[in-house]
């Protein structure tokens, strides 16, 4: 299979395409970036030759950590969500993280919430809930209240 | 219970079915386990009752554990302590402080209004009443002229409960000015009403139980903050004659915390009220006390028709021990029951009959599952 994504413009560039392909798919990240031990041979992005990543480890390592670091996050709200139990309006979400980590700002919880569709949804208005509710039918305190 | 009725349930020596699902709206006297939380309860209302200093207390409960119940027991209570209770269920849209309000104002009817009015007058005489009024709220004092006059349209109802729709022409035929329409106007509205209430001389102050505040978290900030100073404003306008419970349903405790401003949250009451699960313990003498409330001969076995087995077994199957999940397991379990010993197919339910039943209802678990989350 050949990726539809490309590393060959500036770093921003690629590290925003990493992030994007993170929050929507993760099985679909490049190699290099799901694991530290990887081989470019059988990478299939589209231009391997000018691919970035495949230039600068040092700068693969750096995506690696954003990746983890926004999958540490995403868990991070998951958690704050589950345990409230029911859907809330997004800035409360957010107050709850920053509770708990308030390096963590308002604008990344809400990028994270409208980002991991499969995670999170968005019920009502600014209203987020885990998807998982969505699936298990109306939640009673949620849309059904 | 009394045995001077006659039982409902004969061979399961029940005077009525133990098991509700929903609380009973009315006069919910029935208390079942959780002795220390009773006593709380209890211990809050008799003091509510011995002064009239405004407070605001919280209340916290998990998913299914019995906090509407328990605000209609505190209703119970709150007559015999001359408490005015006001319970509303918080509404399920709201846009700013006056759809709160009109839950609030749903509870004084012409005929209650009227009753609160007329006892005012018996201490404090009309013209006292109807200026003091009238001095904060003109068209509530317009009103109460109205009721002296005898003069109750149903118009009077209508605006105090802020119905949508009702005009300003029509208003002025009783002297009215204008419609309630701002938070500023609820907030008024209820002072009026709070000392309508405290001047009746029956009652030491108004109780306003706010069910399912949890709710506001949908509320985007605007209208949230828009709510904590309508409850911030009744309790600075009202510094007596005015208690107010807030009731909230969600995972953990402490995010009450995120859902109300520094300004109401420094008002609460240190003590507030928690109704966490229960432990095996505690279930097991919660379905004792619900058999026993219902029970017809004393001299039965406390927890017949089953065992102290086959309630183990069912409290098993409940996972997560609160008081809704424990009642709908033997709500099921006691439905089959019935008909199996009065037909003597079963003498009693033995641990086997249980499980037998709850595996042949497992949607029990998965509506669970979405109610829970």
């Amino acid at each position: 299979m050949n990726y539809q994504f490309e590393f060959s413009y500036s770093v921003t560039h690629a590290e925003h395409i990493v992030l994007s392909i993170a929050r929507t798919d993760a099985s679909l990240l490049p190699e290099c970036i799901r694991s530290r031990h990887y081989d470019c041979i059988d990478c299939q992005v589209m231009n391997h030759d000018s691919c970035i990543l495949a230039r600068d480890e040092d700068f693969v390592s750096y995506l690696r950590y954003r990746v983890s670091e926004d999958f540490r996050l995403r868990d991070l709200i998951r958690e704050v969500i589950k345990e409230h139990g029911r859907p809330m309006y997004r800035d409360i979400i957010a107050s709850m993280v920053r509770a708990r980590h308030p390096q963590v700002s308002e604008q990344m919880v809400y990028t994270l919430l409208s980002s991991y569709k499969a995670d999170f949804k968005k019920f009502d208005g600014g209203v987020y809930g885990l998807a998982e509710w969505i699936s298990q039918g109306a939640h009673s305190s949620g849309l059904s209240d | 219970m009394s045995t001077l009725h006659t039982p409902r349930y004969p061979h399961l020596a029940l005077l009525d079915w133990p098991f509700r699902i929903l609380p009973v709206r009315g006069n919910t006297t029935v208390w079942a386990g959780r002795r220390e939380l009773e006593s709380q309860v209890k211990r809050l209302i008799r003091q509510l009752g011995r002064n009239s200093v405004s407070s605001l207390h919280l209340m916290w409960a998990d998913f299914g554990a019995g906090k509407t119940h328990t605000l209609y027991y505190v209703e119970s209570l709150a007559k015999e302590h001359s408490l005015f209770p006001v319970y509303v269920e918080w509404p399920k849209k709201t846009t700013t402080f006056v759809d709160v309000y009109r839950g609030i104002a749903n509870h004084f009817s012409l005929r209650v209004l009227s009753q609160l009015f007329w006892k005012c007058c018996e201490h404090k005489g009309v013209d006292e009443v109807i200026d003091s009024v009238s001095r904060n709220f003109p068209d509530f004092g317009a009103v109460l002229e109205r009721i002296y006059e005898n003069n109750e349209t149903p118009l009077i109802h209508e605006w105090l409960r802020a119905q949508p729709g009702v005009g300003r022409r029509e208003l002025a035929t009783i002297g009215i000015r204008n419609p309630i329409k701002t938070s500023d106007d609820a907030v008024r509205s209820v002072v009026v009403l709070v000392n309508l209430v405290a001047d009746s001389g029956d009652y030491v102050k108004l109780l306003l139980m706010l069910d399912e505040f949890q709710r506001i978290d949908h509320l985007p900030p605007r209208i949230r903050r828009d709510v904590n100073t309508g409850i911030r404003t009744m309790l600075n306008a009202c510094p007596d004659s005015l208690s107010i419970i807030l009731s909230f349903s969600f995972g953990r405790p402490d995010n009450i915390g995120f859902l109300l401003t520094d300004e109401v949250r420094s008002l609460a009451d240190p003590e507030s009220i928690h109704l966490p699960q229960m432990t095996k313990a505690a279930a097991m003498e919660f379905v004792e006390d619900l058999l026993s409330s219902h029970r017809s001969s004393e001299s039965m076995e406390p927890l017949f028709p089953f065992t102290a087995e086959s309630c183990q077994a069912i409290l098993d199957n409940a996972g997560k021990l609160t008081p809704r999940r424990i009642m709908k397991r033997f709500n099921v379990v006691l439905r089959r029951a019935d008909e199996d010993i009065e037909g003597g197919v079963i003498a009693h339910v033995t641990p086997e009959y249980a499980v037998q039943i709850l595996r042949e209802v497992p949607a029990l678990e998965e509506e669970e599952g979405k109610e829970e989350g």
